[in-house]
This record gives structure tokens, C-alpha cells and sequence, in this order.
């Protein structure tokens, strides 16, 4: 798989906290905070005021969170979860940061690297370092750090979820303590997120990567070269971090910062009122109740992930590959029902975006046009509209591909056959659930048969693998900042049993067209974002996916700390600078 | 009663086995599989890496191995696989005659090993002796609490039997007993932690950058779910205790006390109560059951790190040698809370020998 950029989960939106764990491996490789989203001109706080301390700022303080599930382990190259990536970001550097306003990578934010130069054929990046950047133990932070780290990742004994970003690497080098040169295979424009893995303090571990996954680092870091301190993990209850001293930044006024582990989400939402912990992304229906409590501040803006059904494009009774050994397209048997674009279509006019975004989401989402989120304002292509809820237009096209109700009984019929789909989601999350009913009632009016079911995690992946089911609404989430999103639509990734482009969409211009989108020379936005509007059409037109909502999140916390600057891409981005109001004089 | 109960004990030995393979097929039936759901969303997997991960994992075998493995520590695989098998741990052979090569896991039920869990990489045993111990603070607890209250609440509502006592408290245990264990937990947490703040919302302790907690911050954590978990069992015995309590009252033996001029209590606690206590024995196994079963919902809601949690999080994780393993934990506490149960039925009816 030629996949390079930042990873993505599913979202599981309000299934019981055990399930995040289940979207492991989704957060990108980033130092200090898990990704958020670009604004996109939506971000809007309230209730904070967060202005500069007067004077000497009093140390103290400790800020406290809540998960929903545990952390797996603090590795930078073993974890494979959003929980462990909270201690990871905050004591292992990376070589590059997100910049929390635009998404974009960065040499500032906490990075390692100073600067970068880039050779002529855009293949060789020369990294400079930091200098004078320690571990807390006093050791240098330097480039052996981030080969050791990397070559780790690729060593025969280490078994790591990162083996991806050497997909897209020919080679790295070390040339001396603060240089680093990466080579890359190709021109690959989403690249460059896979330099941003957390290092690996490589004096503490042994040179043949014996001990990479054994040694005690994984479950209490014993140095750290970012903001905070490891002190303790209770597993399944707490971890907790304390103030790195000698943090090249600047020590954080806050003494440390723990995370609790609270599954059940009306707890959690219980938490932030009674003030036991101080941070909490909330869910729509709890925003109601979040906003009366007169200690806390919102942060809402546009999550980069989307809401949206899966159309099944290939007959499920006989799922086949997308390609053959040789790399060769095979056609795909088309579904008896879904087969047909016209079919897709009226579908797509049969749903009231705006009715789900209002009833069921309360507001927090927007409809959306293809598969680029707003947040990627270069890419998006603003002249497409979103199908337009249009009953009439959905029953005129289903009467032009031959579906007519032949009897009166309300569902269409073609060649004695009955129009019904299945439809599927994962039980527990209500959001969804609401959206299959709705989604049900609304097909009904124009004469599909829905069977909706809500089916535990585990199965609905299982179906969605095996390719035999009909539809399914799930959703992605961070997307990350690049518009590529190959692994979705290309046949090189419709592989039974496994893959993401389960939906056996097969379009041989789109994937040409995919290919070129990474690929210019240069990488300028300007020069790849003709080529992503042109996709979207394409996925417009195509409809493998209903996109049912763009997603907007909101973020609830003390007003009790200053100096907090919650940005989209990253909230935490300068929390070594957050102090607690109530502590001043 | 000594013979008695290790001749339990015993006959609990094919009981166990049983559940085991009852469990393992429970659990190898449920669709999907733990690869899959630790890589959904990871767009960097590729098929041939979920396929090392489940061969890893022995998923790609039939499901007696499987079973086999979990239990005995025997692995089959046909072929020659004792290159790709074999480790400082693992011993495997090669048996051309069948051609199949086994392996010995040097683990296996069989010899105290309940296995690895699939999430943390900790073998089983760490993990529920780990969390055992929180459930067994909050069960036994509660177990203790419930009767506690729930025995003089229904002696006393059968003395005064009619008065406005019995009615309320009759009222209230079907109201507890009916009332969801999760929706009294919200509820009340709502009350006392969120608006009056008297009490912590959740966890075992308060955690702070210090690590110090007190008795008195235990305790105070312990309330709410202990409350809300002894809420169904004070029904329920105050409920037994009544009817066994009126039962008692109209025996020759009561009337006896009485005219012999016992005082009323005498007569009530000393004479009535011991005899309504033995129906309260046969349903003590089961109560305690029950009560760490209620636990699952309560350590959810109140973030306790127990079993309960420990268990939910391994059947939607699908992490198999964990679930296998807690199942077979409570199991074992099922077996044991029954054997209790008969022991101190014996112990309070003196008609009862255990042979």
C-alpha cells in the first residue's frame, strides 16, 4: 500500500468508550496534541478569556482531562490509539509539527527541525536541528534520535504500526549530530507526515532494537524532551504527567496534567460540571447542559470528518478484488440495485441533509458537496452544490432506470424484482442510529424497501470487508490537511476481506487523476487544486458515498485557565504557557 | 462438612470445563475478529499484514485448536511450521507421519496460564488480579451493606405489619427493585455530585500529581456506587425477610416464647429471626452474584476500574483470552458463592448436615 499521509480513523461518535480504542492508529505522528481540524473561518469561542498575565505568571495548577478508554502504551512507534498519543505528544519530539491554525507542517510548534531545503527533483529534504535541545536526563536530542527511531520502526524485531512511512522513503542519513536527510521514493505531496513520528530517546535502548519493545519505556518513559514529565500510569483509572523543568520552550507553569479514564459519557459530561476535570469534548446533546455552567468556555469549529453512507457498487453475493495479480483492473459484477449511477442518484435527492444536520446532529454539522472538507480551502471545489433534497427527482430517476411499483403497493419493482436494501450501522451510537431510521422513512417515500439494522462493531466490519453488505452509514475522521484520499476510490485498494475502498468503486480516469493530485512536481496548491476539483466531480457525479454532513466539534473547558488559545488543528498546541487565573494575585 | 465441601469443590472441576467450552464458543461466534476491529480505520494496513496479525494470534486456525491451545497450551498447524513457530518459549516437532507440526505454548489453562491478552500484551491473571480487587471492595460492600439494612427493614416491616412502615417500605423495594441500576446511577450522581458537588463523580480515589488519598477519600468515593448498587439487593431481602418473618411469627415455637413471657424483642430477634434467616441463606450465593454482575453497569458509570469494566471492554474489544479469563474468574465466585451459601445454611439450621 502506497498510502503516505497522516493516518484516519473511523469514527465511532458516541459508542461507548471501549470502541475508541477500537479506531487505533488514527492520530497523526504529531508532537503535543492529537489533530483537530482546520476552521475554516467557523471556529468560534466564547466564554473564555484568555489574555496574557500580568506581570510574573504564578506557577501551579494541574489540569485534568478525561478518556473514554484507556492508553495501549507510550511508545512513539508501538502505540496504536488516540489515548496513548496524548503522553506521546507531550515527551517525544518530532522532527516536524502542525501548524494548529492551518494544519499545514511546520518547523515552529515545538519541532525539532529549525528549518528544511528541499533539492531541485523535490526528492531529498535536508533537515537542520535544533541545537542545544536535551532529554531530561541531559542528553542531546539529535538526529541519531530520529534515524535510531526510524530504523527501529523497520527492524525485523520490532513489530510497529508505522512500517508505512518507510512506503514512500528510500533512504535516511545522519551526516552529522544536527542534520538530517530523508530521500524520498517519489514525489508523494502528503509525504511529508511521515518524517513526524515521536523519537525514540535512542541511548536508553539498545542498538540491535532488542528491547524496543520490551524495555520499560513502553509503560513508563523514564526520559522526555517535551513539556511534561512521565510519572505514573494506573491502568484502566489514570496517567499522569508533571512539569518538565528544563523543557527547551519553557517549563509549563501548570505542575502536570492527568488523564482519567471515564467510559461512560454522561460521566464524563458530570465531570466537567462539578469541576473534577477541566477539558471535555462534548456531544451535541450535551451542549445544551455545557452551556449553562458559567465555568466553562466553548470552543466550536469544523472537525475534519464527515457522516456518510456507503453504497455497495459491486453485486455482494459474488465480492471480488479490484485488481488482479498483475496490478490489472477487474471489472466488478454490478449490484442488482446500487449498480445503476441513476440509482445512486436518487438516493442522494432523497435525503434532507439539512433535516439530519438540524434534528439529529442539533446544528453541529453542514452539508457537503464530494469528499474534500471546506477545512482544505485550496482543493475544494465550491461549484458543486450538495444533491438537493428532491423527491420528485429521485422518483423520476429511479422511474428512467426502470424502477416502477408495478402492483401499488407503494415499493418499485423491475424484472419481478423488489427494491430492498439493506442498511447498516453500529448499534450503540445513537447519532447513527437516528440518521438509519431517518434515512429508512425517507427511501420509503420514494418507493425503496430499507431494511435498517444497528449491528454490533465487529460484525458491521466484518460485512464491510466481506463486501456483502448493501449500504452503511459510518463516518472518518481526522482526514488530515491533504485532499488525497486514494484509499478510498482507487481498485488497488478494493481487496475482499480487507481495504477501504469497499464500496468496489471502479472509475479508470478518477484513479489517473488521483495518482496525478500527489504527484505534481513542486507540490504547489495551486498547481494540484484543478485536479482535485475535477475528482470531486467525478465522486459527485459517481456518488459511491452519500456524504451526509461535514462534522463541527465542540470543546468545553475551565475558564479558570489563561493564556489557552484552542486553535482548530490543535488545542493544546501551547499549553506550557496556560496558567490558572485563580493562583494569580 | 469437610468431605462435603471438597467434594464440591470437586465436582466443580467438569463444572468449569464446561463453561469454558461454552465460553469459547460463545465468544469464537461472535462475528468479525480482533484484527479487524484493531485496524479499522488504519488506511495504512495492508491484507497480508492482517494476515501475519491473525495467524500471530492463532485466529487462522479451526476452532478446537484454538481451543486446545487456550487450554492445554498445544498448538497445531499443518506442514512444517517449526521454524515459524518456534521461540525460546515455544517448543515445536514436526510429525512427518501426519505431516503437522505441534507445538507446546508452555502455557495452557492446564498450568495455571489463562494466556495473553490481545489488548495490553499482560498475561490474563495480571489483568483480573489487577482490577479484582476493586470489585470485590464494592460487591462485598454492598453484599454486606444490603443486608445489613435490608434484614431489619423487613423483620421490622413484619412486626409492624400494616403500619405506615410497612407500606413505605414495601413501596420502596419495588420501586429499587424495578428501577434500572444505570438510570439510579445517573441520577444520582447527578444530584450529589453535579448540583449539591457533596460527593466525587467517579473513580476509586481522588487522583492527584501527588498520589495521596486518605480513608475519608476513599470512602467518600465509595458512597454513590455502593448505594446505588445495594439499592436492588435491600429490596429484595427486606422483601424475603417480611414473608419468612410472618411465616415464622404463627410457628408453635413463637407462641411458646411468648407465653413463656419473653420480651417482644427476645422473641422477634432471638427466636423469630435465626429461623427466617434460612431462605435468606439459599439466596445469599446468589445475591453475591447478582451484586458483581450489577457491578459491570455501575463501574461503567462511575469509572470504578473493577472487573465489570475489565470484562465489557474485553467482549467489545473481542480480546478472547480476557473475556475467556473473566468468565472463567466469575465462574469460579459463582461456584464458590453457592458453596457459601449451602455452608452457612448448615450453620444456621442446625437440622442441615453437609455430607
Amino acid at each position: 500500500m502506497s498510502q503516505n499521509r497522516p493516518r484516519k480513523l473511523l469514527s465511532v461518535g458516541v459508542l461507548l468508550a471501549m470502541l475508541a480504542l477500537l479506531v487505533a492508529g488514527c492520530v497523526q505522528p504529531v508532537p503535543v496534541a492529537p489533530a483537530a481540524a482546520p476552521s475554516a473561518g467557523s471556529a468560534n469561542q466564547s466564554g473564555a478569556a484568555s489574555s496574557a498575565a500580568p506581570g510574573e505568571i504564578v506557577n501551579g495548577g494541574t489540569w485534568t482531562e478525561a478518556s473514554g478508554s484507556d492508553a495501549s502504551n507510550f511508545n512513539p512507534i508501538l502505540y496504536d490509539d488516540s489515548v496513548s498519543s496524548i503522553v506521546v505528544g507531550y515527551l517525544y519530539p518530532g522532527l516536524i509539527a502542525v501548524d494548529p491554525k492551518t494544519g499545514e507542517y511546520s518547523p515552529d510548534f515545538g519541532a525539532m527541525a529549525e528549518s528544511w531545503t528541499t533539492s531541485e527533483d523535490g526528492l531529498t529534504w535536508t533537515f537542520k536541528l535544533r541545537d542545544g535541545v536535551t532529554w531530561s536526563d541531559g542528553e542531546p536530542v539529535d538526529s541519531a534520535d530520529f534515524k535510531y527511531t526510524y530504523d527501529a520502526v523497520n527492524a525485523p524485531n520490532v513489530e510497529s504500526p508505522r512500517t508505512y512511512v518507510w512506503e514512500g522513503i528510500e533512504s535516511i542519513e545522519a551526516p552529522d549530530p544536527l542534520t538530517v536527510v530523508v530521500k524520498f521514493k517519489q514525489v508523494k505531496c502528503d509525504a511529508l507526515g511521515d518524517v513526524g513520528l515521536g523519537w525514540l530517546p535512542s541511548h536508553l535502548y539498545a542498538a540491535d532494537f532488542s528491547d524496543v519493545m520490551t524495555g520499560p519505556e513502553i509503560e513508563a518513559p523514564r526520559v522526555s524532551a517535551g513539556p511534561f514529565l512521565f510519572q505514573s500510569w494506573t491502568r484502566d483509572d489514570n496517567f499522569i504527567v508533571t512539569r518538565n523543568e528544563n523543557y527547551w520552550e519553557g517549563a509549563p507553569h501548570m505542575d502536570g496534567s492527568i488523564v482519567r479514564v471515564v467510559p461512560d459519557a454522561g460521566a464524563r459530561l458530570a465531570q466537567l460540571q462539578s469541576g473534577e476535570i477541566d477539558y471535555l469534548e462534548v456531544q451535541p446533546n450535551q451542549i445544551a447542559s455545557a452551556e449553562q455552567d458559567p465555568d466553562l468556555a466553548r470552543f466550536q469549529y469544523y472537525d475534519d470528518g464527515y457522516n456518510y453512507i456507503g453504497l455497495n457498487l459491486a453485486d455482494p453475493a459474488n465480492p471480488i478484488d479490484g485488481r488482479d495479480a498483475d496490478g490489472n483492473l477487474v471489472p466488478q459484477p454490478p449490484h442488482p440495485i446500487l449498480g445503476d449511477v441513476r440509482v445512486r442518484q436518487a438516493i442522494a435527492h432523497a435525503i434532507n441533509y439539512q433535516s439530519i444536520i438540524d434534528n439529529i446532529l442539533l446544528g453541529q454539522g453542514y452539508p457537503m458537496a464530494a469528499n474534500v472538507l471546506p477545512t482544505i480551502e485550496w482543493a475544494i471545489n465550491k461549484d458543486i452544490q450538495p444533491y438537493a433534497y428532491d423527491l420528485e427527482q429521485a422518483k423520476a430517476l429511479l422511474e428512467e432506470a426502470g424502477w416502477t411499483d408495478s402492483n401499488g403497493d407503494g415499493i418499485r419493482e423491475k424484472d419481478g424484482k423488489e427494491m430492498k436494501l439493506g442498511l447498516l450501522t453500529n448499534a450503540g451510537n445513537t447519532t447513527r442510529e437516528d440518521i438509519g431510521v431517518y434515512v429508512q422513512d425517507q427511501l420509503k417515500q420514494v418507493g425503496i424497501n430499507v431494511d435498517f439494522q444497528s449491528i454490533d462493531f465487529g460484525t458491521l466490519l466484518g460485512q464491510m470487508d466481506a463486501q456483502t453488505y448493501d449500504m452503511y452509514i459510518l463516518g472518518w475522521t481526522n482526514i488530515g490537511s491533504d485532499p488525497n484520499d486514494e484509499v478510498f476510490w482507487s481498485s488497488q485498494f478494493d481487496v475482499v476481506g480487507s481495504g477501504f475502498n469497499n464500496t468496489s468503486y471502479q472509475n479508470a480516469k478518477l484513479e489517473d487523476l488521483l495518482k496525478q493530485g500527489y504527484s505534481v512536481p513542486g507540490c504547489k496548491p495551486e498547481d494540484r487544486a484543478p485536479i482535485y476539483k475535477e475528482i470531486q466531480q467525478i465522486i459527485h457525479d459517481d456518488v459511491p458515498y452519500i456524504f451526509l454532513n461535514g462534522r463541527v466539534s465542540n470543546a468545553f473547558y475551565n475558564n479558570d485557565w489563561g493564556n489557552v488559545d484552542p486553535q482548530t488543528w490543535s488545542f493544546k498546541w501551547n499549553m506550557h504557557q496556560w496558567y490558572q487565573k485563580s493562583l494569580q494575585p | 462438612m469437610w468431605r462435603y465441601i471438597i467434594r464440591r469443590l470437586l465436582q466443580a472441576i467438569p463444572i468449569l470445563l464446561g463453561i469454558s467450552i461454552l465460553s469459547f464458543i460463545l465468544v469464537s461466534m461472535a462475528p468479525g475478529d480482533p484484527v479487524s476491529l484493531r485496524t479499522a480505520g488504519d488506511r495504512n494496513i495492508t491484507p497480508e499484514a492482517k494476515a501475519i496479525l491473525r495467524r500471530q494470534l492463532g485466529l487462522d486456525q479451526s476452532q478446537p485448536v484454538q481451543y486446545l491451545r487456550w487450554f492445554a497450551g498445544i498448538t497445531l498447524r499443518p506442514g512444517d511450521a517449526v521454524a515459524e513457530f518456534s521461540s525460546d518459549k515455544v517448543r515445536c516437532t514436526y510429525l512427518p507421519t501426519v505431516s503437522y507440526t505441534v507445538c507446546d505454548t508452555g502455557g495452557g489453562v492446564l498450568r495455571g496460564d489463562l494466556g495473553t491478552s490481545i489488548d495490553t500484551k499482560q498475561p490474563v491473571w495480571e489483568r483480573l488480579t489487577e482490577r479484582m480487587w476493586a470489585t470485590l471492595e464494592l460487591g462485598l460492600i454492598s453484599l454486606i451493606l444490603s443486608l445489613l439494612i435490608g434484614v431489619p427493614l423487613g423483620v421490622l416491616s413484619a412486626v409492624y405489619r400494616g403500619s405506615l412502615f410497612d407500606n413505605l417500605v414495601r413501596v420502596f423495594a419495588v420501586l429499587f427493585r424495578s428501577v434500572p441500576i444505570y438510570w439510579m446511577g445517573l441520577l444520582l450522581l447527578l444530584v450529589f455530585a453535579v448540583w449539591l458537588q457533596w460527593l466525587p463523580v467517579g473513580g476509586r480515589q481522588t487522583v492527584s500529581l501527588t498520589g495521596e488519598s486518605d480513608l475519608g477519600d476513599r470512602i467518600r468515593h465509595l458512597i454513590l456506587p455502593v448505594a446505588v448498587l445495594s439499592f436492588g439487593p435491600i429490596a429484595f431481602f427486606s422483601r424475603i425477610m417480611r414473608t419468612e418473618t410472618l411465616e415464622v411469627i404463627h410457628t408453635d415455637y413463637v407462641r411458646t416464647a411468648r407465653a413463656k413471657g419473653l420480651s417482644g424483642t427476645q422473641v422477634w430477634f432471638v427466636h423469630a429471626l435465626r429461623n427466617s434467616l434460612i431462605p435468606l441463606m439459599t439466596v445469599l450465593g446468589p445475591a453475591l452474584v447478582g451484586v458483581l454482575g450489577g457491578a459491570v453497569v455501575t463501574e461503567t458509570i462511575f469509572a470504578w476500574p473493577g472487573m465489570g469494566r475489565l470484562t465489557i471492554n474485553a467482549v467489545f474489544q473481542q480480546d478472547y483470552p480476557l473475556v475467556l479469563g473473566s468468565g472463567m474468574f466469575f465462574a469460579v465466585l459463582t461456584i464458590v458463592g453457592y458453596l457459601l451459601s449451602d455452608i452457612f445454611y448448615a450453620l444456621v439450621d442446625p437440622r442441615v448436615r453437609l455430607e
